[in-house]
């Protein structure tokens, strides 16, 4: 009974993978098998602060990028995952009203995290692991302002926009990184920053970090047959 | 109208944020490392392709030959002299991100960056459409460092916006948006030999790419010369971009070429006068003769058992130094030997992790006030009053009904302590309250007027300035009637001789500011009229000073920036600098203060002596 259960879920699965034109999950049971797996990482999240200053202060900011991620199974509970740069854009179209004046601000900042690892935190049977991705800085920062009335303008990043970035820049993590679909040769998953979620206390306001769901994927190396050497080579 | 007088110095605001990390990053000595397995290209490599032979960067000797080996092809690339080169990724919703660049004959590098902004969906509401942001920006690479142009900043090219660029760019070229990454998941046999072909002036070997990735065809073309990748055309399907959209329709293209160019030496402007910034070291001014500029140095440091911040209370008294800490400490120094005489705990439980911030310390001449902080990190709540000989806490006082919040400081007069609407007499410690106009930071002229400087806060730093009749509060006057606002929201005040220095933020035209220092005649009763005019307006090297103090040898302003400066007390003409923190990013500068002999400057976990007479 319980292996006609299995294959029942296991054909759902199959079966569910073949109506996608692309990640087929094959083995969505197994757990990942030893090899050296190399693929790109989507980050899309948002960062978020508020202020009270005798008026609205507030900042969403986007920070959307993608980077390399290198993966190792070494056995059946051990791998090291790798996220060793990841390019972001950081954009924030705020309209603050402080104390009745109007602002719209813009930002865009540009900046990268690389991703550490502190040792072997991938489990190929959990098919689950974590890891930190560390704030390099911004390579540069643009700041923009529109109209603001009221003699209250200004041509700089808000409180609340400084804040968010300093919040959500400094370190991100832990991610949380997890298998979804296994093919043969080419995993995928998605990761989320569960520690970011909720709020805390900011002087004179609150925070909240929301976070979009990020997603990656990795091909194994063995695959390649020393594929991935040959451009090296010539 | 008073509720809103409060501002918040920005350092003390974006630390105050990182201060619990910072607490626990300075207790443990721990911090956090890049955890980047990068790997850095070595600076001044040689391609093999231009068979070029660069001097290293500030070399002049012979010349020295630099090897490629273990280098990949994209790495030769940029180790390449006398070349241009623009990187394009086209992607599939036609937006596209570029990087256009010239590398001259010693590796310099100036670079063109080009990415899309594009408005989010959930633009707030009131927001204007009409706003834009840059997508274009410039950077130059010298000696590996990248400098960005600023029009806000005419001395950005004294400040490096990245230490090691050249990693970052190798970073993109081996990144989904350059040919690294694709080229590396390829499988064996995915190039194939398609001849020799002229491009960009490089001889070179010409390669079809065309290979299958889950499914996914990657295809192009790949150009060598002398094991360096010199163009580059690859097309990557949209399904494998996104885990989630393995249906996704179109591609994203990716170009990289290559040329030889005779490419001008890429160098920085010369900074403009005035603005060399902190890396230009102790400028001798016109106008400071009458103080000959010394190098300053860094006598002694002597480690602290407590955490220290931004702002934090310093004090002198006759041979003892004190130390406001974050924790509610209160550390006692000899200030022959820099031994530690003394730690006080303000309140139950200082001495922890816990914040308890020492806001400001003052001397009566008997007593050591203290204002300091225990149910919020951002308002000072209680006062208290410690006997100088024994270091006893005599009495304290609930302030948390007090306005005041970061910047909050202690002023004195003869026979009272002035805290915020408050005063108090130093023999009796009877409070007189709401008797002054509020301020953040206090100088008495020694002729009768408590000086107070402040900021009420809308988007800028709004400063006042106030004069009070240290015996008869109810006469107050406004220091100045217009509007001025900018960034220098801590407005440190000090008097120095007959001149009353204080920090100030005036428009620079076209809706800027700049943060300059202005010196009044130190006579309160002539600031009673409507109009004052300064007796000095000099330009500040920094716009968000930490403190400002003062004696015979200079005026002294201690920097966000990490930087100690040294003005004439009479011109303000710049004498020194002193740079206390350099490229330790553990530490941070958080006061200063004086005695007869030594300058001290109180860091995150260390004071240091300097030695002036």
């Amino acid at each position: 009974m319980r292996s006609i259960l299995r294959f029942l879920v296991l054909g759902t699965v199959v079966f569910g993978g073949l109506l996608t034109n692309g990640i087929q999950p094959a083995h969505a049971d197994d757990e990942l098998q030893a090899g050296i797996y190399k693929g790109i990482i989507n980050l899309a999240i948002h960062s978020r602060a508020h202020q009270e200053w005798g008026g609205g202060d507030s900042a969403t900011i986007s920070w959307i990028g993608e980077g390399n991620v290198d993966l190792t199974i070494t056995g059946e509970k051990y791998g090291t995952m790798t996220i060793s740069f990841i390019p972001v854009d950081v954009f924030d179209f705020g309209y603050i009203n402080l104390g009745g004046c109007d602002a719209s601000v813009g930002i865009k900042a540009r900046g990268s995290f690389s991703g550490g690892t502190a040792g072997l935190n991938f489990d190929p049977k959990q098919k689950a692991g974590t890891l930190y991705l560390i704030w390099n800085g911004l390579d540069s920062v643009d700041i923009v302002w529109d109209t603001v009335q009221g003699g209250c303008w200004s041509k700089k990043m808000s409180e609340a926009q400084l804040i968010a970035i300093n919040e959500t820049s400094p370190t991100i993590g832990p991610i949380t990184l997890t298998v979804t679909k296994i093919d043969d040769e080419f995993i995928s998953g998605e990761f989320r920053l569960p520690g970011w979620e909720g709020g805390g206390p900011i002087p004179h306001g609150s925070y909240a970090h929301i976070i979009d769901s990020c997603t990656w994927w990795a091909l194994k190396d063995s695959a390649q047959e020393e594929g991935g050497k040959e451009w090296k080579n010539k | 109208m008073e509720k809103q007088m409060n501002g918040i110095h920005p350092h003390f605001r974006r630390w105050l944020i990182l201060l619990p990390v910072v607490l626990v990053m300075l207790a443990c000595s721990f911090l956090l490392g890049p955890g980047a397995p990068t790997t850095p290209l070595p600076q001044g490599s040689t391609g093999e392709a231009t068979q070029t032979t660069p001097l290293p960067q500030g070399s002049t000797g012979e010349a020295t030959q630099t090897t490629s080996a273990g280098l990949d092809p994209l790495e030769r690339l940029l180790g390449m002299r006398s070349i241009q080169f623009n990187l394009t990724a086209l992607q599939p919703d036609g937006t596209s991100r570029s990087v256009q660049g010239e590398i001259d004959s010693t590796g310099n590098m100036h670079l063109k960056l080009h990415s899309p902004v594009s408005l989010p969906p959930d633009l707030p509401e009131k927001f204007s459409p009409t706003l834009k942001l840059p997508e274009e920006s410039e950077l130059y690479v010298v000696d590996g460092k990248a400098y960005q142009p600023d029009d806000q900043n005419p001395a950005w090219m004294t400040s490096p916006v990245a230490e090691d660029y050249v990693v970052v760019l190798s970073n993109l070229l081996h990144g989904p948006n350059g040919p690294g990454l694709w080229l590396d998941i390829l499988p064996a046999g995915s190039l194939q030999s398609a001849g020799r072909e002229t491009v960009g002036g490089f001889a070179a070997d010409k390669y079809t790419v065309n290979g299958t990735v889950h499914g996914q065809k990657i295809t192009g073309s790949l150009w060598y010369e002398s094991h360096a990748l010199v163009q580059v055309e690859l097309h990557i399907p949209a399904a494998l971009l996104d885990p989630t959209k393995p249906a996704a329709q179109g591609e994203r293209k990716i170009t990289l070429e290559a040329q030889k160019a005779s490419v001008p030496p890429v160098i920085l402007p010369t900074p403009p006068a005035g603005t060399g910034g902190p890396t230009a070291g102790p400028q001798p001014t016109p106008g400071a003769a009458n103080n000959p500029p010394t190098t300053l140095s860094v006598s002694d440091r002597y480690p602290l058992p407590h955490i220290s911040f931004f702002g934090n209370g310093l004090i002198t008294t006759p041979g003892k130094v004190w130390v406001g800490t974050v924790n509610g400490m209160v550390d006692v120094l000899d200030a022959q030997s820099g031994q530690v005489l003394q730690s006080i705990a303000l309140f139950d439980g200082s001495g922890g992790l816990t914040q308890q911030r020492v806001f400001d310390l003052k001397f009566d001449g008997q007593h050591v006030w203290a204002l300091a902080a225990s149910k919020k990190e951002d308002k000072p709540d209680t006062l208290f009053v410690i006997d100088e000989a024994s270091g006893t806490v005599l009495r304290q006082f609930d302030a948390s009904e007090w306005e005041g919040e970061l910047d909050q400081k202690l002023g004195f007069s003869p026979g009272r302590i002035w805290a915020s609407h408050q005063w108090i007499d130093t023999r009796t410690f009877e409070v007189q309250y709401d008797v002054v106009p509020w301020g953040d930071s206090y100088a008495y002229d020694g002729k009768g007027w408590m000086w107070i400087a402040g900021n009420w806060y809308v988007s800028d730093c709004n400063p006042v300035l106030s004069v009070v009749n240290a015996d008869d509060p109810s006469q107050h006057y406004a220091a100045w009637s217009t509007d001025l606002n900018g960034d220098a929201c801590a407005m440190p005040i000090t008097l120095i001789g007959d001149r009353m220095w204080v920090v100030m933020s005036v428009p620079a035209g076209n809706r800027t500011y700049s943060t300059a220092l202005w010196a009044y005649p130190a006579d309160g009763s002539k600031m009673t009229k409507e109009t004052h005019e300064p007796l000095v307006m000099v330009p500040s090297p920094d716009d968000q000073p930490i403190a400002l103090i003062g004696d015979q040898d200079g005026l002294w302003m201690l920097a966000g920036n990490g930087y100690l400066y040294q003005f004439d007390p009479q011109t303000g003409a710049l004498l020194n600098s002193l740079d206390l923190v350099g490229a330790n990013k553990n530490t941070f500068t958080a006061n200063i203060a004086l005695d007869d002999h030594d300058l001290w400057v109180l860091m995150a976990k260390e004071l240091l002596r300097i030695h002036l007479k």
